[in-house]
């Protein structure tokens, strides 16, 4: 292993420059998974799957959203994804649905009985159900499935800077339960980056495969605050 | 049995879309990327990281355009997700559970408390440098634990060679002051320079 000679007369430096040359001899303790670039693969087949399917309800929504704002005559902001649709508008929609003039703006603003979307893009779609989704990972890749079986794979991030609430569902065999850590998935040019964590929760399995579509509800509360706990589970901090 | 074509034919048919191509490109730097995944996490969130990085790999294929060679660029994007790993906050809140078990199991596998310390030093020393800023922890980890020479890390990066040296003696300075420290972003201890300057130097 090389050294650079950058700790010239700094000896805290060439500390630094032995740890990281005795570092540089690690060597992983479990063997490569052999099925690891595979399975990824697959991953991200069932990712695209998943995108695909979020994609067209949301192009569904954005549609009819489009339709009703021809038929009042006045333009109402459409939510988008990356790369689908419109981009979203950079005046705060919240301004719009509250009625009056929006900030900065000129003139009366007429009032739209629309709900006002969340504070981030969510993607409209139900959460898939925890438990088969680990279930169909493991008949298809005919290997354990990954701990985190479902994590915000219902949109793929784009060139943008773009958050997204996201979920991590982990099985935790000693717990005997499901670990369900809510964050948030920031994506910028282009690296996923995951953001401050709201919450560590334990849900039952019962509770985990009933109420698969109660953990996405949470979900599009929103990230922050309380509203972005999940209800009713037990905090482990 | 059929030989493999080169590098550079994967790579063209990868970005064309062929995913086989690049399931062969990634199955060559498998190991690679595992033991990149393996020294900043444990278990099945190595196995998970390793994964993000294909992934990863594959999304980001349009835009790369060969100029480093597959093997670095790919090294690049693992320690980039290895730094995400590092520094995510729920992650470490979910190694709460995993980690004790893990590391029990480890102590008792391995047997000399030695060994023990020294791969986990060693796993502490690659995560400290995976939650340097990019511009320090790209440099050197390419140089220190990939073996690129700061002339070739200055050309896989597009910068003059004094500014790779640069960041990467501003990297060292950072890592001297984390090192020394009595505890890191996670609430766990990393040890300090004094106890590990001995087995350096042994």
């Amino acid at each position: 292993m090389m050294h650079s000679g950058n700790g010239h007369g700094e000896p805290d430096l060439q500390d630094v420059e032995r740890l990281l040359v005795k570092a540089a001899a690690f060597e992983p303790d479990e063997p490569t998974p052999e099925w690891l670039v595979v399975t990824a693969l697959q991953r991200r087949r069932q990712r695209d799957a998943a995108g695909l399917r979020g994609s067209r309800l949301l192009l569904g929504f954005s549609t009819g959203l489009a339709a009703l704002s021809f038929w009042l005559g006045q333009p109402i902001a459409q939510p988008s994804l990356p790369g689908v649709g419109p981009a979203a508008p950079t005046a705060s929609p919240a301004a719009t649905v509250a009625g009056g003039p929006a900030a900065g703006s000129s003139g009366p603003t007429r009032e739209i009985p629309v709900a006002a979307p969340p504070p981030v893009a969510v993607p409209q779609t139900p959460a898939p159900a925890l438990v088969p989704r680990a279930a169909r990972l493991a008949g298809e890749t005919d290997v354990p499935p990954p701990r985190a079986v479902w994590r915000t794979e219902l949109a793929e991030p784009a060139a943008g800077g773009w958050r997204e609430p996201a979920l991590l569902v982990e099985r935790n065999e000693q717990l005997g339960g499901w670990v369900v850590t809510e964050g948030v998935l920031e994506a910028s040019a282009g690296r996923d980056a995951c953001a401050p964590v709201e919450d560590v929760v334990l849900v039952e399995p019962t509770e985990a495969v009933a109420s698969g579509s109660g953990i996405g509800r949470e979900q599009s509360e929103g990230p922050g605050g309380e509203a972005g706990r999940p209800v009713g589970q037990k905090d482990q901090e | 049995m059929r030989e493999e074509p080169p590098e550079s034919v994967l790579l063209e048919r990868a970005r064309a879309g062929d995913d086989r191509a690049l399931e062969v490109l990634c199955e060559r730097h498998r190991e690679q990327v595992w033991r990149i995944a393996a020294s900043v996490a444990r278990g099945a969130d190595a196995e998970d990281l390793a994964q993000e990085v294909i992934l990863k790999a594959y999304r980001s294929l349009t835009g790369y355009r060969g100029a480093a060679p597959f093997g670095a660029w790919l090294c690049r994007i693992a320690v980039n997700a290895a730094h995400d790993q590092v520094r995510s906050a729920w992650r470490r809140r979910v190694l709460l559970f995993g980690d004790l078990g893990a590391r029990r199991e480890e102590q008792t596998q391995d047997g000399p408390e030695h060994g023990v310390t020294e791969r986990e030093t060693q796993r502490q020393v690659r995560q400290a440098v995976a939650r340097l800023p990019e511009r320090q922890r790209v440099p050197i980890w390419l140089h220190y634990f990939e073996g690129y020479s700061l002339a070739e890390v200055a050309r896989l990066e597009r910068l003059p060679e004094a500014t790779v040296r640069s960041r990467v003696r501003a990297g060292l300075r950072t890592l001297s002051r984390v090192l020394s420290g009595a505890a890191v972003e996670t609430g766990e201890a990393v040890p300090k320079m004094v106890p590990q300057q001995k087995g350096c130097q042994a």
